[in-house]
């Protein structure tokens, strides 16, 4: 999670906990406090054989084109 | 999730989709061929052949897609008319947005939720990704006037993140990394997103019905549009965009598309199928995500839940670009986006289908590439065209002369131009026939919208295919196209500005048709429909970016603004009035002060 600026006016507390989940904003504006896991899915086969090549010899032709700006 | 086969309709639709895009594209073919081989084959002919059939084959994909939707109703979808039980959250994504505006949105759609007296209210959460800081100090200050007017403390949230890693999607993964927990589901909306309370209301019903519905997707239609680019575009996403979304439906079955906005989700399907990992490599193909809407969807199948577009969900709004260069400069991301799926089509696990849409996504772009080199092989043909010879018969003393193949090549240009025209004919009929037309001025004033539409497609086509083919080549190229904010507002261009963004088509098309001079005279009235509009990019841009007739492209809510866009109106006019007044209030006193 990445750091974030909820500080609107600080101080005030808002919200109660329902339905057995915790939910409590502390300041005025600011989110609930309820965390919940996003787990980074796999997309990316590992690369082999033809594929692997493919992107090496891409990057091979670019590089030139790419010093050359 | 437990996985899911395809069902029957479906089944046929892809069936009878693919059947006719591939007899479409091979009938190109053939016919191309034949009337190459009129002057004896050789190897630019067969390039041409293929050329011709692959983007024969798509224009036929899109025009199925149309009668798919033309032929087919939309099926009655499951609601609960129980009472709302459900947490739900709707998300405002911004970035560098004007709060006022977006805030103003978020204001009138409060209002009419309220109004709904729900017995569990909606929340929203305003997730501000913004980089500018004075933007940012400005939506601090109207994020809280928006509690102060609508009483919203505990129901209206806002934060802003210091790091805007992961983009859009990063946004939203925050949230639900922080919050999530608390909503079963979320409405995503972007910055120019506006709904009425009873399609979010609906949007729930219809997700509390079906357990394994992990995203229903909403077909925003175009609103606030001032521009003749913008009202053509809100006239065509009114007009047709409804029947081809039908035969989307019909064709995607479970594994349906998510849009980025404008949708809701199952919060904890969505967290627990869409945390997209960061590619290897750098941008454009490495990195992150871009277009992660297609690839969120396609996590959701994956994981076996359904993803769905309701066709026939009124009530969901979203604004526009208003000139064609804001459209292009959004086209690039989209361009960069779809290409990089390129990275993900053998990704373990996907669906068939959401891999068919990747590839889709990245065709949409190539074709542009393809009739490209189509007409520069057309025009370079001649170069490597036999000599035709006249006495090929030994002895006999009069020229035997070539037949001509004009007929089968103007029957082949009549194909593909009725693969473009007539499913928007076929919709026009349509409309008349079951009285949508009303709601677009009545039959008459549809058609004359219908003309305007095409006769503008037809000059613009050529300015959006050289901006597309020099996106596709930034991209190839290595080049990152960045996030670019979105611009927003009337979008009006002078003619040096339209100059300055599309000279360089100019220069293209003058040299096409130079070049078609020189080496293939023949060919000129062909290339003429591509070049000319070219060599006007400017004066199209500038023209189609300035207000036109209201009367054309008359949609159901120009004609009739929804009581929520009036409120959302109203709202805005004052709050721009109050910030204007505060301003010029500040530059007094600075002047009095300096005095």
């Amino acid at each position: 999670m990445s750091k974030i600026d909820t500080c609107i006016v600080p101080g005030v507390v808002w919200g109660t906990a329902s339905e057995g989940r915790h939910f409590e904003v502390r300041q005025r504006g600011a989110l609930p406090v309820a965390p919940l896991a996003m787990p980074s899915q796999t997309l990316e086969l590992p690369q082999r054989g033809f594929s692997r090549f493919a992107m090496i010899s891409l990057a091979q032709w670019r590089r030139p084109t790419r010093a050359g700006r | 999730m437990a996985p899911r086969g395809l069902d029957g309709p479906t089944l046929a639709t892809r069936t009878l989709a693919l059947t006719f895009s591939l007899a479409a594209g091979f009938g190109a073919f053939a016919l191309f061929l034949n009337y190459g081989a009129g002057d004896g084959l050789d190897r630019i002919d067969w390039l041409r052949s293929i050329l011709i059939c692959l983007s024969t084959f798509w224009l036929a994909w899109g025009a199925a897609q149309a009668l798919a939707g033309l032929v087919t109703r939309p099926p009655v979808a499951k609601r609960d008319t129980g009472p709302i039980t459900a947490r739900t959250v709707v998300l405002v994504p911004v970035y560098n947005e004007d709060p006022v505006a977006t805030f103003a949105r978020v204001a009138g759609m409060d209002a009419a939720l309220q109004r709904s007296s729900l017995t569990q209210p909606f929340h929203f959460a305003i997730l501000s990704d913004t980089r500018d800081d004075q933007i940012a100090q400005r939506e601090a200050h109207w994020f809280l006037r928006l509690l102060d007017e609508t009483r919203g403390d505990g129901r209206i949230f806002y934060r802003r993140r210091v790091a805007n890693r992961g983009r859009k999607a990063g946004n939203i993964a925050d949230f639900i990394t922080a919050s999530g927990a608390a909503y079963d589901f979320a409405i995503i909306l972007d910055a120019d997103s506006l709904m009425e309370a009873d399609t979010m209301i609906e949007l729930v019903r219809r997700m509390q019905a079906v357990p394994d519905l992990g995203l229903l997707q909403t077909l925003p239609k175009m609103i606030n549009a001032r521009s003749r680019f913008a009202r053509m575009m809100q006239f065509s996403a009114a007009f047709y965009s409804p029947v081809f979304c039908r035969g989307l439906a019909m064709m995607q079955g479970r594994t349906g598309p998510f849009w980025g906005h404008n949708a809701i989700v199952r919060v904890r399907a969505f967290a627990s199928s869409c945390g997209l990992p960061e590619l290897s490599g750098k941008p454009p193909f490495g990195g992150h995500i871009l277009s992660h809407d297609y690839v969120e969807a396609a996590l959701l199948a994956r994981a076996g839940w359904t993803v769905r577009v309701d066709d026939d969900l009124e009530g969901s709004y979203e604004e526009g670009p208003g000139n064609m260069v804001d459209h292009a400069k959004r086209d690039r991301r989209w361009c960069q986006g779809n290409l990089q799926h390129a990275r993900l089509l053998t990704a373990r696990g996907l669906k068939a289908w959401s891999r068919f849409v990747f590839l889709q996504g990245i065709l949409a772009y190539l074709s542009s590439l393809l009739w490209i080199a189509f007409l520069l092989a057309s025009i370079a043909a001649p170069l490597f065209s036999l000599p035709v010879d006249y006495f090929p018969i030994e002895g006999w003393p009069f020229p035997v002369l070539p037949p001509s193949e004009a007929l089968k090549a103007f029957a082949l240009g009549v194909g593909i131009v009725g693969l473009l025209f007539i499913p928007k004919f076929l919709i026009l009929a349509d409309a008349a026939a079951r009285g949508r037309s009303v709601g677009f001025g009545g039959v008459g004033q549809a058609a004359g919208s219908v003309l305007a539409e095409l006769l503008f497609t037809s000059l613009a086509s050529p300015v959006f295919l050289m901006y597309q083919t020099r996106s596709i080549l930034q991209v190839v190229l290595g080049s990152d196209g960045g996030w670019p904010a979105q611009s927003r507002g009337d979008g009006q261009m002078t003619l040096a500005e339209a100059w300055a963004a599309s000279s360089w088509i100019v220069a293209s098309g003058t040299l096409g048709l130079l070049m078609t001079h020189l080496v293939a005279p023949h060919l000129l009235l062909w290339i003429l429909p591509v070049a000319g509009p070219m060599m006007l990019a400017p004066v199209i841009i500038a023209w189609s970016s300035s207000a036109g007739n209201p009367a054309t492209f008359a949609t159901p809510l120009t004609l009739a603004a929804s009581a929520l866009m009036l409120e959302h109106r109203r709202i805005l006019n004052r709050w721009q009035g109050e910030e204007s007044f505060a301003q010029k209030d500040k530059v007094v006193h600075a002047v009095s002060r300096a005095g």
